[in-house]
């Protein structure tokens, strides 16, 4: 029977790798002092955009953005570095969502490591 | 079966067995307090909730039989005229929801449904005045569970 060694090495490996991390969090948002109010108003029509655009994308890619965080943690990223990775493919999923009418609102766009 | 109402419908109805709002009657004027909507929030009166469907989020398939699970998204949103009375009330909104699990069943019409849980909900978010009628806003965004039985 085939026989597969070194699996506790590796593991161990990795949990201390996330250790060196943990409790890390990334914020995505947007600066505006508006922006809650556009993207909570389901009520608006906009030529350009929707309402949600970052409530929408953050659960559509939930999958995605976990998968984002594993391969960068095994590639050797650290797990704030992975986090960061992951938040800004959700900030720009959510800026292809986002109403345009100057720009600004689309240009406040930021992620950033919380803690 | 199948559902035969939005989330957002059944989230209404959820809303007024948890005690949190009335069912709105005609003519308008003479409604009770905080009359919940689905989807369409009217000019009256000030003070309303209306709940609308938002995207959900997928959880997978179930083994063996591959049915597929998921979430429905729904937004509450408060209009009052005063900005404590909104803002508590949706608190008391996002707290009756936490209660729900398992133990809730809604009628629609012929239709009736279990209410697994809401779950993901979110702070009460404060959104200002409504530009046109300088009312104020609140709104709480959750995740419903909900099967047709």
């Amino acid at each position: 029977m085939a026989k597969i060694t070194g699996v506790e090495a590796v593991r161990a490996a990795l949990r201390a790798r996330l250790k060196k991390g943990f409790g890390a969090s990334v914020i995505v948002g947007y600066t505006q002092a508006y922006a809650i109010y556009v993207h909570e108003n389901l009520e608006a029509h906009h030529p350009v955009g929707q309402a949600k655009f970052l409530e929408q994308p953050a659960r559509e890619e939930a999958d995605k953005l976990g998968e984002i965080v594993a391969t960068a943690v095994k590639k050797g990223s650290t797990l704030p570095e992975a986090l960061l990775l992951a938040g800004l493919y959700l900030q720009r999923a959510s800026q292809l969502l986002v109403p345009v009418d100057t720009g600004a609102l689309k240009g406040s766009a930021f992620t950033r490591l919380e803690k | 079966m199948g559902m035969q109402h939005s989330p957002g419908n059944i989230t209404r109805y959820a809303i007024i067995a948890l005690g949190q709002g009335t069912l709105p009657v005609l003519p308008p004027g003479t409604n009770l307090a905080w009359p919940v909507y689905c989807p369409t929030e009217p000019d009256r009166p000030d003070n309303c909730i209306t709940v609308r469907t938002t995207a959900g989020r997928g959880s997978g398939r179930t083994s063996p039989d591959g049915e597929s699970i998921g979430h429905y998204g729904v937004q509450i949103r408060v209009r009052s005229a005063e900005e404590d009375a909104g803002y508590l009330k949706t608190e008391n909104i996002r707290l009756a929801l936490e209660t729900v699990h398992l133990n809730l069943t809604v009628t629609i019409g012929a239709v009736s449904y279990k209410l697994w849980c809401f779950a993901n909900i979110g702070d009460v978010l404060p959104l200002g005045k409504a530009p046109e009628s300088k009312r104020f806003l609140h709104t709480v965004n959750a995740l419903l569970s909900v099967r047709d039985i």
